[in-house]
C-alpha cells in the first residue's frame, strides 16, 4: 500500500555527502520529512529516497548542515507525466482508443433468438425492430419489461419473452403459446348446404342425415346434410351436422386481349444510386432523388460485408440500379393471343380454388376480330362443396 | 511502520502500555529489524554501529550492514544484521 503511495507520488533517489549527514537527517526528521533505505555507500556518503514534496524542504536542511545533495534517479508518477509532455500524440492516441472503445460496446450488435418453434426468428427480429431493439441500438436505452409488454401484444402465440444482454450480444428467450385443442362444436344446430352447383360424386356424412346421393345434380344453396334427423313418431333430433361432399364443378372465366400490345425495350443507358445503410440513419451517396427517365426498371442489389466470414458489419450497401427502357407496340398473332389469355384465365380459376379440389379437365373456346380476341375457360373440378350453415332457432 | 501501528492497536486493545510510557518503543524482528519509535535524532550511522539518542539514554546498535529503511519524526526502522543492542546512559 505504501509503496503505491511512493510511485503514485513520485520520489527522488540522493546521494548525500557531507560531515554532518546525521544532524541532517535529524533535520529532516523533525520537518516531517518521509525518508527510507538509507544505505551508507562508503565513509562520507549515504543514499537515500524522499519523497518530492520532501526534497524541496531537505534543500533548505542541506544548505544549513553543509550536505550535498545530489539526485541519482527520479521515479514514479510525476515524471512519467512530465516526460509525457513530449508525447502528446500517444497521450491522444491512448484516450482516443479508450472512448472508442466504450462507444462502441454501448451498442447492441447481436441479436439471437432461443426458444421458438413456430414463430419465425424473422418474425421476431422485425416485432423487435418495431418495438425499438434492433442490432445496433443503445445498449442503455433497454427497458427489459416494456419491451416485453410491446412484444407480447405484438406477437399473439408468445406467452413469455425476456432479453438478456451479455455484452453486446442480446439473447432473446421466448416460449410460445400453446393453445388448447380446438373443440369440435357438437352441439350447435347446422347443417350443411353446397357452397357451389355440382354433381355429386362422394358424400360422407359424419353427423347428421344425408339429403342427397352420388350422381344428383345440386345447386348452390342445397342443403346436402340435415342436422335435423327424423327418429320417426313424429320426433326429430336436431345436431350439428358435419360431413365432407364432393362434386364435380364447372368453373369458367373468359376475358378479351386485345392484339396490339405494349413492350418494353432496354436502351443501354442506366444510372446507379448508392446508399449505405447505418442501424440508426441512411448514408445516401448521390445527390438528387430523380430518376431521369420515364420509363425504367429498377433493380436493387444489397450486400452485407462481413468480418472475416466471422460475423456480418451492422451496415449494408445498397446499389439501385436504374436501366432505362422504352416502349413498342408488338402486334400478336391471334393464336399467341389466345394462348395468352386462356393461360391467364386457368391461373385465376386455379387461385380460387381451395387445397382439396383438382382440376381434371380443361376447355376454351374463342373468337376473333381485328383487333382482339375473346377467351372463355371452363375447367372441370373435383372439389368439396359442403358449407356449414347455422340453423335459426325457432 | 505497519508494524508499529499493529502494535499500537494491540497494545490499546490489551492495556495501553504505550499511551504511559515515555521512554523510546523498540520492537524487533528476529535479528534482521528494529524498530524505535518515540525517538530523538540519529548520533551516528556507520554500517557497523548506529547510535540513536533518546530522551534519557542512547541506544547502541552493533551489527553488519545496517541501514535505515526508513526514518520519520517518531520512528525510524533498523535493518540488517543486527548483533548487539546497547542501552547506554551518559
Amino acid at each position: 500500500m505504501i509503496t503505491i503511495l511512493k510511485k503514485l507520488k513520485g520520489y527522488v533517489k540522493l546521494t548525500v555527502s557531507g560531515a554532518f549527514v546525521e544532524k541532517f537527517l535529524n533535520l529532516c526528521a523533525q520537518g516531517n520529512i518521509y525518508i527510507w533505505d538509507v544505505k551508507n555507500i562508503n565513509e562520507k556518503t549515504y543514499s537515500l529516497c524522499m519523497s518530492i514534496k520532501g526534497f524541496k524542504c531537505a534543500k533548505k536542511y542541506a544548505y544549513e548542515t553543509h550536505t550535498k545533495l545530489k539526485i541519482s534517479s527520479k521515479s514514479g508518477f510525476p515524471f512519467f507525466v512530465y516526460k509525457l509532455r513530449y508525447r502528446k500524440g500517444i497521450v491522444t492516441g491512448c484516450i482516443v482508443a479508450v472512448l472508442m472503445f466504450v462507444f462502441l460496446t454501448s451498442f447492441v450488435w447481436s441479436i439471437e433468438i432461443e426458444g421458438n418453434d413456430a414463430v419465425s426468428d424473422k418474425e421476431i427480429i422485425s416485432a423487435l425492430k418495431e418495438s425499438g431493439f434492433f442490432k445496433g441500438s443503445f445498449r442503455y436505452f433497454l427497458d427489459e419489461e416494456e419491451l416485453q409488454n410491446k412484444m407480447l401484444l405484438k406477437i399473439k402465440k408468445l406467452s413469455w419473452m425476456w432479453v438478456y444482454l451479455d455484452g453486446t450480444k442480446a439473447r432473446v428467450e421466448v416460449r410460445e403459446r400453446v393453445d388448447p385443442p380446438e373443440i369440435v362444436d357438437k352441439t350447435t344446430p347446422s347443417n350443411i348446404v353446397a357452397s357451389f352447383d355440382g354433381l355429386i360424386t362422394d358424400i360422407i356424412a359424419r353427423d347428421g342425415e344425408a339429403m342427397v346421393k352420388v350422381g344428383d345434380v345440386v345447386k348452390k344453396g342445397d342443403l346436402l346434410i340435415s342436422g335435423v334427423v327424423d327418429l320417426g313418431e313424429g320426433k326429430s333430433r336436431i345436431t350439428n351436422a358435419r360431413g365432407e361432399v364432393f362434386a364435380r364443378t364447372w368453373r369458367e372465366k373468359s376475358g378479351t386481349q386485345p392484339l396490339n400490345i405494349k413492350k418494353y425495350k432496354k436502351t443501354g443507358k442506366k444510372i446507379t444510386k448508392k446508399v449505405v445503410k447505418l442501424p440508426w440513419f441512411d448514408v445516401l451517396l448521390y445527390m438528387d432523388n430523380d430518376v431521369p427517365y420515364t420509363y425504367y426498371d429498377e433493380i436493387k442489389y444489397q450486400n452485407t460485408p462481413s468480418f472475416f466470414g466471422l460475423f456480418d458489419m451492422p451496415f449494408t450497401y445498397r446499389r439501385t440500379v436504374y436501366e432505362e427502357k422504352e416502349e413498342y407496340t408488338q402486334r400478336l398473332t391471334p393464336d399467341t393471343a389466345i394462348k395468352l389469355k386462356a393461360e391467364e384465365l386457368e391461373q385465376q380459376i386455379r387461385k380460387s380454388l381451395n387445397d382439396t379440389s383438382e382440376i381434371i379437365n380443361i376447355t376454351s373456346t374463342h373468337t376473333s376480330d381485328n383487333d382482339s380476341v375473346s377467351v372463355k375457360v371452363v375447367c372441370e373440378c373435383v372439389e368439396q362443396i359442403g358449407e356449414k350453415v347455422f340453423i335459426n332457432g325457432g | 511502520m505497519n508494524l508499529g501501528w499493529k502494535k499500537r492497536y494491540m497494545t490499546l486493545v490489551e492495556n495501553s502500555k504505550l499511551s504511559t510510557c515515555e521512554g523510546p518503543f523498540l520492537s524487533m524482528i528476529s535479528d534482521n529489524e528494529l524498530m524505535i519509535e518515540n525517538h530523538n535524532g540519529i548520533v551516528n550511522y556507520f554500517p557497523e554501529e548506529i547510535l540513536i539518542n533518546t530522551k534519557e539514554f542512547f541506544i547502541k546498535i552493533s551489527g553488519e550492514e545496517l541501514f535505515i529503511e526508513s526514518l520519520t519524526r517518531e520512528s525510524i526502522n533498523i535493518m540488517g544484521k543486527i548483533k548487539t543492542v546497547d542501552f547506554e546512559r551518559i
